[in-house]
């Protein structure tokens, strides 16, 4: 009797196994699947227009430009955009691989958090896709062309998500920090903000390379020509490739934009992005200008900074908050004009009036950062998480004015590498 | 001669399936309700299920290894006896749905690229069937296989999450009054309560040396990993972690590990899916114990099939409707789980040793 039993319940394991193992766990079928690989979203008369970039492989067509591969759609809602994408093409957006949203700054003056919401809420895209905000429609952004790659954001990819854990020039973000900042008690938020560039249309050479002289300040990019700086196109800003014969699209994320209470609050520049990272998140990869006077000359040189090490903590003193910065910095010379050669040089040691200049100048960008945390009312230094976490007994009564009552003291050292 | 369980197979069952049913929807519902505070409620739990091991141990001193109905029959008579235990496995099978609904949720939502049309979870029944059929000792052997399963699984799945969680996101630990982490605790025995199982191993349990230190440890070690657990999700999602519904896959997708190899946690989440069907079945193997104690032995298969088959039935009907079965269960059966859980087993300490001894 056992001995029948025991083969009723090995044919059924069978049974279960079979059931189990030859199923294809839905898998995609790719006949009828759009891969979406980034989304833009524009403001339309009633609503917003969705338009999703689908991955087509370049092997297939050497025509295909970035506009055919674009389905787009309009409604009220985000889901609904993305149903009538598959209502008007008969193909299934499939959202897995969707690594950038893109929204256009339109759709972020007015209120973009059920947007915002529906990402984070929804199964079919990966809560670690990066946000961001452009100038111009997002839907020019996608269909646009660019030496950097033939889909157009794989090239905003390799801008926004270049060694993400290493640079300084791009703030990036994605949906889950994003919403997690604003629905903390700091309530604020930041995307990076991207620039079109367009280049001229005569055909050029590229070398190709990224190289990291990336963060000269804002006035070096004007002097120097856009076909030059395929050389040292970092910045969040980005060049390389092929021989163009078309107009083509560079693109430039360096700068930030922020949002405090779900609204459009203030934005950062190329250095103040540089500045902030530098205070929130250990960098491998930076470069900041720095200019001073040594020996009755002008010098202006590149530091390379090698490691950062950041402390930003606030303490209530007399029943008064107070801000303070500490960043230490290890670094080096990469390149001084006019270059006065001396023992040291090989060693790339910065002087000490360069260091001293370092150490001003970041002082001054870290005020300026507060200053504009507390004019625009943006609680980017996450002030009250602070006074939450750290200093729960006076969290009631300094919640509501921290940011006009906040007093700072900002301490920086900068040391050479050797 | 009775069927013993050993010490070593009690253990398996609480390391294997202990942490099994919490991690899945639970995690979120805790940090919905009490935020970064989301561990008190853990603690008020793990305190009063230390104080049910502890009770179980003086019932089990007391009354020399009888089980729960003897002790039950002895000092209150045979009606009374099935009465209680009727109640119990009322009791089991509440305890199952929302965490078989849960598994479902979980095994579709990881597995599957889009919802699977056909019912590819109904198979796992099968097993909840042969488990409830063949009893406690089985289902203890059964575990000590799925043990291992559960260690590996769950320890992965913790390690890939740990360097990703941001554990200041926990702060203040104390400051501001939680009053919600009680009500919290209270709505959520439908995930917790397992030292309850203890009582029914009651009499079919072969004491060993340092049983009660070794079962106190294999309960206190998996409950602390359930704590992490939390923590660790909680340090990951910070305020967004009420959005993250299963969260035992999302725990590691953030691992740096994972973006350079892969989705290597799902090897993980493979060895989890496998242990939270035996996790799913203990409760009613233990309704069918329940019901077979009052009915006899040999209707076992009849109980064991009506129990799957109303599981079925209810699968079928509600599991679409998950979060309304969630509510009902937690609001609705809440004094059940208390009663059943906490209140119930103190009866196992009453009347006297002579009294036990004649009787």
């Amino acid at each position: 009797m056992n001995y029948k039993r025991g083969k009723v319940f090995i044919l059924l394991f069978i049974f279960c196994m079979v059931s189990f193992f030859t199923n294809d766990f839905e898998l995609i079928n790719i006949e009828k699947t759009a891969i979406i690989v980034a989304i833009g979203i524009d403001k339309a008369e009633e609503g917003v227009e969705i338009s999703a970039q689908i991955a087509i492989p370049q092997a297939t067509n050497q025509s295909t430009t970035n506009e055919d591969a674009i389905l787009s759609a309009k409604a009220k809602t985000i889901y609904g955009a993305l149903e009538n994408i598959s209502l008007q093409t008969g193909w299934y957006p499939k959202l897995t691989f969707c690594n950038v949203i893109i929204i256009n700054k339109e759709v972020i003056n007015q209120d973009f958090m059920p947007i915002i919401n529906y990402f984070l809420t929804t199964n079919r895209i990966q809560s670690s896709a990066v946000l961001s905000v452009c100038e111009q429609k997002a839907k020019e952004v996608l269909s646009s062309s660019t030496p950097l790659d033939y889909i157009s954001s794989f090239a905003l990819q390799k801008i926004l998500l270049r060694n993400i854990d290493r640079t300084s020039s791009v703030l990036i973000t994605n949906i889950q920090d994003f919403y997690s900042n604003m629905l903390s008690h700091s309530r604020f938020g930041y995307m990076p903000y991207i620039k079109s560039i367009q280049t001229d249309d005569k055909p050029k050479e590229n070398s190709g390379s990224n190289s990291q002289s990336s963060n000269y300040e804002n006035e070096q990019k004007e002097i120097v020509p856009l076909s030059s700086q395929s050389a040292n196109s970092g910045g969040g800003q980005g060049q390389g490739g092929n021989t163009q014969n078309e107009q083509s699209t560079l693109y430039d994320a360096s700068e930030t934009l922020l949002f405090s209470n779900n609204k459009l609050a203030c934005a950062f520049t190329s250095s103040q992005t540089n500045c902030y990272n530098l205070l929130t998140k250990p960098i491998k990869e930076c470069f900041l200008s720095v200019e001073y006077e040594a020996e009755g000359k002008k010098k202006n040189t590149l530091v390379s900074i090698i490691e950062n090490f950041y402390k930003v903590k606030l303490k209530i003193e007399n029943g008064i908050p107070i801000l303070k910065v500490e960043l230490k910095i290890i670094c080096e010379k990469e390149e001084e004009t006019p270059s006065s050669y001396q023992e040291e040089d090989k060693w790339s040691i910065l002087s000490n009036d360069a260091l001293k200049a370092l150490e001003s100048k970041l002082n001054e960008d870290i005020a300026t950062l507060i200053e504009l945390s507390k004019s625009s009312n943006c609680d980017f230094f996450m002030v009250k998480e602070k006074l939450y976490r750290f200093e729960p007994n006076h969290y009631y009564k300094l919640e509501k004015n921290i940011l006009q009552l906040l007093d700072y003291q900002i301490k920086v050292e900068c040391k050479n590498h050797h | 001669m009775k069927k013993q369980i050993k010490t070593g197979q009690i253990c398996a069952i609480f390391i294997a399936l202990l942490p099994l049913t919490k991690v899945v929807c639970a995690p979120s519902y805790f940090a919905k309700n009490c935020g970064e505070k989301l561990w008190q409620p853990l603690i008020i739990l793990l305190l009063l299920d230390l104080l049910l091991l502890l009770t179980c141990y003086f019932i089990y001193k007391k009354h020399d290894n009888k089980s729960f109905y003897e002790i039950l029959i002895s000092v209150y008579g045979k009606p009374f006896a099935n009465g209680i235990f009727i109640l119990y496995a009322i009791f089991f099978f509440a305890k199952t749905v929302v965490p078989l609904f849960e598994q479902k949720i979980f095994i579709e939502n990881t597995f599957y690229e889009t919802l699977p049309q056909a019912p590819v979870f109904y198979p796992a029944l099968i097993i909840i069937f042969y488990l409830a059929l063949k009893g406690l000792k089985t289902f203890g052997r059964t575990c000590q296989i799925a043990s291992f399963i559960t260690a590996i699984g769950f320890l992965l799945i913790i390690f890939l999450g740990i360097p990703s969680a941001d554990y200041e996101s926990l702060l203040p630990l104390f400051a501001f009054s939680n009053k919600s982490a009680p009500i919290c605790a209270l709505t959520a025995l439908t995930y917790f309560n397992d030292a309850i199982c203890l009582l029914f191993f009651l009499g079919s349990f072969k004491a060993e040396k340092k049983s009660e230190f070794k079962i106190f440890l294999s309960y206190l070690i998996p409950f602390l990993c359930v704590i992490l657990f939390y923590v660790t999700f909680y340090g990951i999602f910070d305020y967004v972690a009420l959005s993250r519904k299963v969260a035992i896959s999302e725990v590691g997708i953030f691992s740096v590990a994972l973006i350079n190899v892969g989705r290597f946690d799902h090897i993980a989440l493979f060895l989890l899916a496998l242990s939270s069907i035996i996790a799913v079945s203990l409760p009613i193997t233990l309704s069918t114990h329940c019901l077979v104690q009052i009915f006899g032995e040999n209707n076992r298969l009849t109980i064991s099939l009506v129990l799957t088959l109303m599981l079925f039935g209810v699968c079928v009907t509600l599991s679409a409707k998950y979060l309304m079965v969630f509510e009902f269960i937690s609001k609705y059966f809440a004094p059940l789980f208390v009663l059943c859980g906490y209140l119930l087993p103190l009866l196992g300490l009453g009347g006297s040793n002579n009294e036990l001894q004649t009787g």
